[in-house]
């Protein structure tokens, strides 16, 4: 703490010495000093040139510009499974490399960790924070509030580029909640695409029973009672404890359980306490009841129901576009080419199409230190990524692109890293021309390539590392396929709380959802009776859910 | 003439207090410094403005004891806690009696050495041991229904989960707390034995007069060391193995206010609770030592 004060404080004469003496600094009475100051030093002088520059020709700075002297950022990251090139690691890949040669940035790990948010918690409380690393929201605000990391208000509108600009504009609500008094303090990382729960069922086993996709509620009740007889585990809809699955599905009766959503009289209420929820859970108990559900599910987690499924013991569940990523590689390798998932979209209790559930889905925001001495370089680099992952194409070639973001390396790109909300389905859409015309040449980013590649290294060679790309991006009726007929009919059903929480429900943790959580388990397996759910939600009230939505309203319901 | 005695203890002993030290120092150090802290259970506080954050009284303390379901954890802990301390005295008390009687030194070695094992073991890899094993038709069920027992669902059922908790605790360390005991038992003095013997003392006559009551002052102290943990009923081992079907008999303090608050870093109530903890299991630790001095003769100073 005491030698980066010193640093900074070293770095602040410079730059009065360099202004002072018309850039001659001085050289000769430094040689002692450690690497760590010489960057500084070489920060604080490249940001004197730089508002020189600015000061002329205000307007027209390009953000591939490179520096003309290296400028040193250190970072924070969390721990992700890196597959590096050969003779590649951490500190020296293809990212890294582009950052020095195309920017002239030097990006140094200040640690990097497993127990991201934990470690980055002590070290905001020491005070002993890297230049650039990633935040959610309840540590924006901390954050904002002491004062600790920089306005990038300026730096943003000079340096961001058209592309990051027009990601971050289209996602208004997300913007606002990195703003306090009008002033910029976070980039928001934004999240990739909007992917609700869709319906997955066994594709060998629909075929074997005869049955299309289910159409309303009463038609995949047929279905799961079907797959019972076929499955080894003698149930068929697999849920873990935390009910995420049966959530899933709960549109299915008009209930939203994890958002905020408008009541009959205009006020804002907890999805998991309207009424629809009641039906929903009273038919699930039924479910239990027959067997459909796994007889101990409630003390399965998530990793328990994945073998379960992997194993072949259930034919249906609720996921993401993505299930073919989690389960399915392993599923196809352990039970045969056959044995896989297919999505379709949610039934409904009368047969009307599905409306889907939309939640705040920014989680990540990238802050800058208050003491870094080149807060542009971050926006540079986030340029850089968003330009790679969106129009590279355009310059360099598929192979090339490719090795930046195959094996998990797009992740080595953090804390620089925002995606590109829309990019699913505009791949997608492009994915989907190609296979349709078979005109390759539709595809204009490199990541459509790759994924349209892998789709079909299963879809023509049965090679089961492709079935991930095929059911999320490939197949026709794949995941995207599903969703983007949900969005063209803008079937959505969007959280009234769109943007940062208020104080008041952050305050209860999960302990307001456990209280429904844990009723509703008892419900389903049949320790308490339906009519329990009216007793649940005053519970649920008076254990501080009114408190919470009476902040939801003040705050959204103006 | 008092002052006077101290002065000669010191000058004769004073090589033993240079000694102490720095143990002492170390204590200082690691033990009270830190306990400035706890004044971050009065703030609300922000790790970004650390100590200089904005006091609020007692409002960490109002606000958790005003959630509905936090009387019920200090209940559930409590229970499943007191039951962990019984066990896990008369349990290895009770091996290291019965080990003690076996003559066959291999064997005695070998049992002691496998029952030790899981006290090496964290409750993270026993808990997906367990898990398998203990699951509607896991091994333990199937057992089970070999002699005409219908599954139990030992992890899902709110009336036996605590004591699976319980039980699969003393299994874990019993082999520990055997090892002290054997111990203890071990600087008897065989004197006793002979003397006894001579009067005409059987083998059951020699445990229940001469054992028994020379272990006391071991059984007593590690009871009054365990009071200390009253109210910790073992957040790895409860955190690695409920769900919320349990929470109504399984949720303990620990894994409530993980829940509450520490997963968003609620420093706070996190503190509060520590301190309430401690409060509690000072008064606890404080008046078990008293009662060990006043019914059993038992002081450590």
């Amino acid at each position: 703490m005491k030698k980066r004060a010193l640093a900074c404080l070293m770095a602040g004469v410079l730059i009065l010495g360099s202004v002072g003496c018309g850039g001659s600094a001085p050289q000769g009475n430094e040689a002692e000093q450690t690497t760590e100051e010489t960057g500084q030093e070489e920060n604080a002088r490249n940001e004197t040139e730089l508002t020189e520059d600015s000061a002329s020709e205000p307007k027209e700075v390009d953000w591939r510009t490179p520096y003309e002297e290296t400028v040193t950022l250190t970072v924070a990251m969390e721990s992700v499974a890196f597959e590096f090139a050969d003779g590649d690691d951490l500190t020296n890949n293809i990212w890294t490399r582009d950052y020095r040669e195309k920017l002239n940035v030097e990006v140094v790990t200040d640690w990097i960790s497993d127990e991201y948010d934990t470690k980055l918690n002590l070290a905001i409380a020491s005070g002993d924070l890297p230049d650039v690393f990633t935040v959610d929201n309840v540590q924006l605000t901390q954050l904002m509030e002491a004062g600790l990391i920089a306005d990038l208000t300026d730096v943003y509108e000079t340096f961001a580029s058209e592309r990051l600009k027009e990601i971050e504009g289209g996602e208004p609500e997300v913007l606002a909640t990195a703003r306090k008094d009008g002033r910029l303090y976070a980039i928001p990382s934004l999240y990739a695409g909007y992917q609700p729960n869709l319906l997955w069922l066994r594709q060998d086993w629909m075929k074997e029973l005869g049955k299309e996709f289910p159409k309303t509620v009463d038609e995949l009740e047929d279905i799961l009672t079907g797959m019972k007889g076929l499955s080894q585990g003698g149930y068929s809809f697999s849920t873990p404890q935390d009910l995420s699955s049966l959530y899933g599905l709960a549109p299915a009766w008009g209930a939203y359980p994890e958002i905020w959503v408008k009541g009959e009289d205009g006020n804002i209420v907890y999805g998991a306490v309207a009424p629809e929820m009641k039906e929903a859970v009273s038919a699930w108990a039924g479910w239990y009841q027959e067997g459909i559900l796994k007889k101990d599910f409630a003390t399965m987690n998530s990793d328990a129901v994945k073998e379960e499924v992997v194993a072949g013991n259930a034919g249906a569940e609720t996921y993401g576009s993505w299930w073919g990523w989690s389960e399915g590689i392993d599923m196809v390798k352990n039970l045969g080419e056959e044995a896989y998932f297919v999505p379709c979209e949610l039934p409904t209790v009368s047969g009307e199409k599905a409306l889907y559930p939309m939640k705040f889905l920014n989680e990540r925001y990238i802050v800058v230190n208050r003491d870094c001495a080149n807060p542009e370089a971050v926006i540079k680099l986030i340029d850089w990524y968003v330009y790679i992952s969106n129009d590279a194409l355009e310059d360099m070639d598929q192979k090339e692109i490719e090795l930046h973001t195959a094996n998990n390396m797009a992740h080595v790109t953090k804390p620089f890293t925002v995606n590109n909300p829309k990019d699913d389905y505009s791949r997608y859409a492009m994915i989907a021309q190609a296979r349709d015309t078979g005109d390759r040449s539709a595809m204009k980013t490199a990541i459509a390539v790759e994924c349209y590649d892998g789709a079909m290294r299963w879809m023509e060679d049965k090679d089961p590392d492709g079935v991930g790309y095929a059911l999320q991006f490939g197949m026709k009726g794949c995941g995207m396929d599903v969703l983007t007929g949900v969005i063209d009919d803008d079937r959505v059903a969007r959280s009234e709380l769109q943007g940062a929480s208020p104080q008041t429900l952050l305050d209860y943790g999960s302990t307001l959802d456990d209280i429904l959580l844990e009723g509703f388990t008892k419900i389903i397996m049949g320790t308490e009776d339906i009519d329990y759910f009216d007793t649940l939600i005053q519970q649920w009230y008076a254990a501080g859910g009114q408190d919470a939505t009476d902040a939801v309203n003040e705050m959204y319901n103006s | 003439m008092k002052k006077k005695r101290i002065w000669a203890k010191l000058k004769n002993q004073w090589q033993f207090h240079v000694m102490l030290i720095p143990g002492i120092v170390a204590l200082f150090i690691f033990s009270y410094i830190p306990l400035y802290g706890l004044i971050i259970a009065f703030q609300k506080y922000n790790p970004a403005m650390g100590f200089r954050s904005p006091w609020v009284g007692l409002r960490n303390f109002t606000y958790l004891f005003g959630q509905p379901n936090f009387v019920r954890t200090i209940w559930n802990t409590f229970y499943i806690a007191v039951f962990k301390i019984i066990g896990g005295i008369l349990v290895p008390v009770t091996v290291a009696l019965l080990l003690n009687e076996i003559k066959n030194k291999t064997f005695k070695r070998l049992f002691q050495t496998l029952v030790y094992i899981p006290h090496f073991l964290s409750w993270v890899i026993l808990a997906g041991v367990l898990m398998d094993l203990l699951s509607i038709d896991g091994l333990v069920n199937q057992i089970l229904s070999w002699i005409g027992i219908s599954p139990v669902n030992f992890l899902g059922d709110p009336g036996i989960f605590p004591w699976t908790m319980i039980l699969t605790d003393i299994w874990k360390g019993f082999g520990f707390g055997t090892v002290v005991y054997l111990a203890a038992l071990t600087g008897i003095d065989p004197g006793l034995y002979e003397a006894a013997i001579m009067d005409g003392a059987g083998r059951w006559k020699q445990t229940v007069y001469i054992t028994i009551p020379m272990l006391m002052p071991t059984i007593v102290l590690m009871m009054i060391l365990s009071m200390g943990n009253i109210l910790n009923a073992g957040f790895d081992q409860v955190y690695n193995l409920y769900s919320p079907i349990v929470y109504q008999t399984g949720d303990i303090i620990d894994t409530y206010v993980y829940r509450l608050g520490v997963e968003q870093a609620q420093y706070a109530v996190g503190t509060a609770v520590g301190l309430f903890k401690s409060v509690v299991s000072g008064i606890l630790l404080t008046l078990s030592y008293y009662l060990a001095d006043r019914f059993a003769g038992y002081r450590v100073f």
